[in-house]
């Protein structure tokens, strides 16, 4: 990390731009922010002038924390927090607004049957007296949209729109308001190539018109030719910050390549029996088809991968498949049982294991204590049986066996909102492998982690499949999949459009898979090499991979 | 229980009773009497003797069974506001049972209680079923049924008039009393059948809800749906199952008064619905009470439960304080400041402040646990560091840790 | 006509069916804007009774007119306490509904019996100037009051910002926060409404309608106007024709020549709401936010 900070420094060094001074609108100086027993920050220092900044790294660094503290959605318990030059503290998001700062969160926060106008006008309707004119918003809202280049019809309804436009609808909503500083977390995260660009023009206009952009990014693509500025956020600290273009974009590059994991990592695997298999399965969400017709199966000792380019069709598929979601059409087979029918329940109790993402409810429950959520654990034909009612030391014990097991210092008696996320992750993990498992499906299990818990909980994946399991694994982060899946599958529209050897992989190789399925160009083998392939030679630092991209 | 949750529990516990007092001696500053001469009008009464102590344990088991009727289904998140309705049919088909059945008295015992708990159970069926087919809230389905329930029993003939026959003629009745004895009141006599029975439902709710693997399966279905979902509970089920068992219960409560031997609130929290006087507290041989003037369980049962939070201990005192100030109410009466107005005013003072202490003993567990280092694995090692600084403010509204007072609740130590 | 029904068609069994149409219609509209904003308000029962009894308790002295508006206050104020209680303090909402209406049944008695003697029952109370209607006769001035409060609730509800910021604040209470509502205030705001209607209701009741207070007069009118509103959704329309209807049916009683099932009577509102919610209940949409209906309940 030293030779890339150093290379950094000299990149900037050499900007001319970066003389020009601007002046401050937000700044933060040495801040740090806890989330509960989590440190989401360490030491931010970080200095946004006018125009675009964008704040860059890894997952767990800390991005979102830093919009939330100038949104008002989360407060420094260190250090100060400066808008415009003077300290202040922002309670909540009626502060920031009339601070004049907005915030668009990554998942938008709509309501979802209203139309568009109501929504982007919500607040400060134009009207008096407390009239609506809806009229009045309508064509108001129309200017707006034109004025900003976004071509969105204001009569429709909230939950028709994608998540593009759904973004742009927020962007419009602060627009509105009028505020000066738009702090944005991932905007083009999950936008297919079309949606992209609109919210970069959309976003290139607001700059242009004065106002101040921040913007939070895991991999900001196109974003970093359009940035002022980038800031480097590692580990909930600030590394560096240096001018945009060209330069940041090959710092941007290196962070990649260091995270490639280390060639011992890879080995040659012996697969086994085909445990799981689904045929043709079919999910339909609001008139939307997330999965159609996908068609795939998991052996033992194998961690099958699947990322979808273009939606969620990943995550929907493993979530029918563990019996989360209605599925319609298709068959799924754990073994020799037929699982089609059946409830989730029924699923989990013949050996599916299922493991949550850890930002979402339903791994481990905060108020209740370890021993007692190993109650909550599934009971699978042919486990162990325990005695009813079960004896607290059993639970006791069992919860002692996890913690130990999954390296986490805790004993029974705590309770599970005491731990971080991570630890509860591994515990959860822990309850599902308890008995006998089938296969394990596994959606994004190290989202919203810190690095070093994510790699914890991506050794245990491993060592899970190391001792035989089947995993079947659906993730939006590329990074992820790159760590643990044997095999990959690339989802566009909704089927599978390529499958690649994941031990092999690397992120260029993930990432123009990805563009060509989203563009629909649907190869069935990207990659030439055989199964298994020699190892990779080392990467040099500095050298940029694929060429001209 | 935490010590932090033990603490705070009692320290909860004083302060209701503390408020309840300091009402008490505003009420009688502010009525113009003497606040000494109060104090000694209240301890002239043979409050705190055996048998008296045993007439109130008496009259607070119906209390307590209405209590547990509505912590049944809270626990499974079912609210169940239909207790006074489920009361009345109760009562009314154990009635039939007691004037129809020729058999020996055990087994009418046992059938009349059969009975009274199936049509406590039935008349909840339709709210249950409302609740899983159209999602209709069952806290408004269950008060409909219970005003059906008492306008169709002030109808009838039969609830009208007292129980024809004397429970001391050896019919068998929950209003028994335990022993029967000769000659003065020596307090087993004056401990009915219900006080064990209650006494052993509110023991039964507590082993369930701490030493089985209900008791978290319900608190994850409250608090986290998709883990409980995982983890294979039926929630369909669940709910449905809580509030036929809360009714059932809530069928048991009016046993005690319609078949006598009870001692009937007087004045008080049960009778603040009706306009005519209640009967007056009685002795041991009291006369039934006609089943269309039962007191308002409805009401009581939510008192007991609010003080009690719905566990079985807190609730057996809950309906202990709550028999006890009537008690003392009647026993001694405007000379200690302790007309019926002022005995409904500090109940009512005890459960506002019983659900205002609750508050922050969930606030301090809370934030003390927030704030808390957590035990190590192993005895010796370090424990792990506690978060540097508070946890500063709500996330999205609510509280940024679960509330998990019901945790320390259920857990012990 | 049937013989024997013919009194249906009679003025003065219309006028009776108006009138008593109007404290739960006057309930339905404070029920609505709450559940319009997300809440859940089991302490409707408890806001009638304190209108209906500082109504009665203040009539006497100032005229029904000054009772009434005592009534208003009154019912506000037990609202505002709900709100203090759901919002300031974090209590949970059913808990809070049900406590409420503890205290004000709790609170009523002993202010009842020490206004008006050991009975708690008032004397009779002077009526408001009845307003004469063609066909009717006369009308207390409540009816077009509340048609009037029913309308301006719609109009509020449909056309006016209310409307919108309050499903926001329900449905998506982040959004909301986001763009810069008060959530906070907004659910102060609609349980005060919701409030003052309720001690509207239950000041018209006791003074107007029924004539005088007595122990148990609201006989659960709160819980119907709760299950009508959950039966009418959103619409003020139909909560009009609920009410209406229901009006009518307790109307009936004093119509109908003393038999054998009159004694029954008062259960047929209860039965035919029970029987609506059967038939005619839907599995609505929850818009409500988490804390809700079926959040389960936090002691």
């Amino acid at each position: 990390m030293e030779e890339i900070t150093a290379t950094v420094r000299l990149i900037g060094a050499a900007d001319p731009e970066r003389s020009v001074p601007r002046p401050t609108v937000l700044e933060l100086r040495d801040a740090g922010c806890a989330r509960g027993p989590d440190r989401a920050l360490e030491r931010v220092d970080l200095r946004v002038a006018e125009g675009m900044h964008l704040l860059v790294g890894e997952r767990g660094a800390g991005k979102s924390t830093v919009l939330e503290l100038f949104a008002g959605l989360a407060w420094p318990d260190r250090g100060q927090l400066l808008v415009r030059s003077w300290p202040s503290w922002i309670q909540g998001p009626g502060d920031a607004l009339e601070l004049a700062i907005g915030h668009v969160a990554e998942e938008p926060r709509l309501v979802e049957h209203f139309t568009v106008a109501e929504q982007v006008v919500l607040g400060a309707e134009p009207g008096r007296c407390g009239h609506l004119a809806r009229r009045r918003a309508v064509k108001r809202v129309t200017a707006l949209a034109s004025r900003l280049g976004v071509a969105i019809e204001p009569r429709a309804r909230v939950r028709d729109l994608g998540i593009g436009d759904r973004r742009l609808v927020e962007v419009l909503a602060l627009a509105w308001r009028e505020v000066e500083v738009l702090l944005l977390d991932e905007p083009t995260t999950g936008l297919g190539s079309g949606e992209a660009a609109r919210m970069l023009a959309a976003l290139d206009r607001l700059r242009s018109i004065g106002k101040c952009l921040l913007i939070a990014s895991r991999s900001p693509g196109e974003l970093l030719d359009l940035a002022d500025e980038v800031t480097v956020l590692r580990q909930g600290s600030s590394v560096t910050t240096m001018a945009g273009r060209a330069g940041s974009r090959r710092v941007a590059e290196m962070l990649a390549e260091a995270r490639q994991p280390a060639p011992a990592e890879r080995r040659p695997v012996s697969v086994g029996d085909t445990v799981l298999q689904v045929k043709g399965l079919w999910v339909t969400e609001a008139r939307k088809e997330p999965v159609a017709g996908v068609s795939l199966d998991v052996h033992e000792g194998e961690v099958h991968g699947l990322i979808d380019a273009t939606g969620n069709g990943a995550l929907a598929l493993v979530e029918a498949v563990a019996g989360l979601r209605p599925h319609d059409g298709g068959r799924i087979y754990l073994g020799a049982d037929d699982l089609t029918r059946l409830g989730g329940r029924a699923r989990r109790s013949l050996g599916l294991g299922y493991l949550r993402p850890p930002d979402e409810p339903g791994g481990l429950v905060g108020s209740l204590r370890l021993w007692e959520n190993t109650a909550l654990g599934p009971r699978r034909r042919g486990g162990p049986r325990p005695p009813r009612p079960a004896p607290r030391r059993v639970l006791f014990a069992i919860a002692a066996e996890h913690a130990a097991r999954m390296g986490v210092d805790a004993h029974p008696s705590t309770f599970a909102c005491q731990l971080t996320r991570g630890e509860r992750q591994l515990l959860a993990l822990a309850r599902e492998l308890e008995g006998p498992l089938g296969v394990l499906v596994a959606a994004c299990p190290a989202r919203g982690l810190r690095r070093q818990e994510a790699e914890l909980v991506w050794a245990r994946l491993r060592e899970a499949r190391d001792a035989g399991a089947a995993v079947l694994l659906a993730t939006t982060d590329t990074e992820e999949l790159l760590a643990l899946a044997d095999r990959v599958g690339v989802m566009a529209g909704g089927r599978v459009a390529c499958e690649l050897d994941g031990r092999w992989l690397s992120e260029s190789e993930l990432a123009r898979a990805m563009a060509l399925s989203q563009s629909g160009f649907l190869p069935s083998r990207l990659s030439a090499r055989p199964w298994p392939g020699p190892p990779e030679p080392p990467r040099l630092l500095g050298h940029v991979p694929g060429g001209t991209q | 229980m935490t010590a932090v949750g033990v603490a705070a529990r009692l320290t909860g516990l004083l302060a209701a009773g503390l408020a309840v007092a300091l009402a008490w001696i505003g009420l009688v500053a502010l009525g113009g009497g003497s606040v000494s001469g109060s104090v000694d009008a209240l301890a002239g009464t043979s409050l705190l003797r055996a048998d008296s102590l045993a007439a109130a344990a008496t009259g607070a088991a119906p209390l307590l069974l209405a209590g547990l009727a509505i912590a049944i289904g809270l626990r499974a998140g079912v609210v169940n506001l239909g207790v006074q309705g489920q009361a009345l049919v109760g009562a009314l088909a154990a009635l039939l049972v007691q004037q129809r059945l020729l058999a020996p008295p055990g087994l009418v015992l046992a059938v009349s209680v059969a009975a009274a708990m199936a049509a406590g159970l039935a008349w909840a069926l339709l709210p249950a079923l409302l609740l899983s087919w159209r999602g209709l809230p069952e806290a408004l389905t269950t008060v409909l049924g219970s005003f059906v329930a008492v306008a169709l029993v002030a109808a009838l003939p039969l609830a009208g008039q007292p129980a024809a026959t004397s429970p001391l003629a050896g019919t068998g009745s929950l209003a028994m009393p335990l022993r029967r004895v000769a000659d003065g009141a020596a307090w087993p006599s004056l401990v009915t059948w219900t006080v064990p029975v209650a006494l052993l439902g509110a023991v039964a709710l507590a082993l369930v809800l701490r030493a089985t693997r209900v008791g978290p399966r319900l608190r994850a279905m409250l608090d986290e749906p998709r883990a409980a979902l995982l983890a294979g509970v039926r929630p369909g089920a669940t709910t449905r199952i809580a509030l036929l068992l809360s009714a059932a219960v809530a069928g048991l409560v009016g046993l005690q008064d319609t078949l006598a031997q009870g001692a009937p609130v007087a004045g008080g929290l049960g009778t603040i619905a009706t306009s005519g006087a209640a009967a007056p507290l009685a002795g041991p041989g009291a006369a039934p009470v006609a089943i269309a003037h039962l007191p308002d369980y409805g009401l009581l049962a939510v008192a007991v439960v609010l003080v009690g939070r719905a566990s079985g201990l807190g609730m057996v005192v809950a309906a202990f304080a709550l028999e006890l100030l009537d008690r003392a109410g009647a026993a001694a009466g405007p000379a200690a400041g302790l007309s019926t107005g002022r005995v409904v005013v500090l109940q009512v003072v005890l459960v506002v402040a019983a659900v205002l202490a609750a508050r922050v003993v969930r606030g301090v567990t809370a934030s003390h646990l927030a704030r808390s280092a957590r035990r190590p694995a192993r005895k010796g090692s370090e424990p792990a560091r506690p978060v540097d600084g508070p946890v500063e403010g709500p996330v999205d509204g609510r509280l940024l840790e679960p509330t998990i007072d019901d945790a320390t609740e259920g857990a012990h130590a | 006509m049937p013989s024997g029904l013919e009194w249906l068609a009679t003025p003065a069994f219309t006028g009776a069916a108006v009138q008593a149409a109007v404290p739960l219609y006057l309930l339905v509209l404070g029920a609505l804007v709450c559940e319009r904003a997300g809440l859940v308000n089991l302490g409707l029962e408890g806001m009638m009774l304190a209108g209906a009894c500082v109504g009665a308790a203040i009539a006497p002295w100032l005229g029904p007119g000054a009772g009434i508006a005592f009534g208003v206050i009154a019912g506000a104020w037990v609202a505002l306490l709900h709100a203090l209680a759901t919002v300031q303090f974090g209590v949970d909402q059913i808990v809070s509904g049900l406590t409420l209406n503890l205290v004000a049944f709790g609170a009523a008695r002993p202010l009842a019996t020490r206004a008006f003697g050991a009975s708690g029952t008032s004397p009779t109370l002077g009526h408001l100037p009845a307003i004469a209607v063609p066909w009717l006769g006369g009308l207390t001035p409540l009816v077009p009051a509340a048609l009037l409060i029913g309308l301006a609730v719609l109009v509020a509800l449909r056309f006016g910002v209310a409307g919108p910021r309050l499903d926001a604040a329900s449905a998506a209470p982040l959004a909301a926060e986001g763009a810069g509502l008060d959530t906070e205030r907004l659910r102060y705001g609609a349980l005060a409404v919701c409030g003052a209607l309720a001690g509207l209701a239950g000041a018209g009741l006791s003074i107007e309608l029924v004539g005088h207070y007595q122990p148990g007069i609201t006989q659960g009118r709160g819980f119907l106007a709760l299950a009508l509103c959950v039966l009418v959704g959103r619409s003020v329309l139909g909560g009009l024709v609920a009410a209406a209807l229901l009006g009518a049916l307790q109307a009936v009683p004093a119509f109908l020549p003393a038999g054998p099932g009159s004694s029954v009577l008062p259960v047929a509102p209860f039965l035919v709401v029970l029987v609506a919610l059967a038939v005619l209940g839907r599995r609505r949409v929850s818009r409500t936010a988490p804390d809700g209906w079926r959040a389960g309940v936090t002691l």
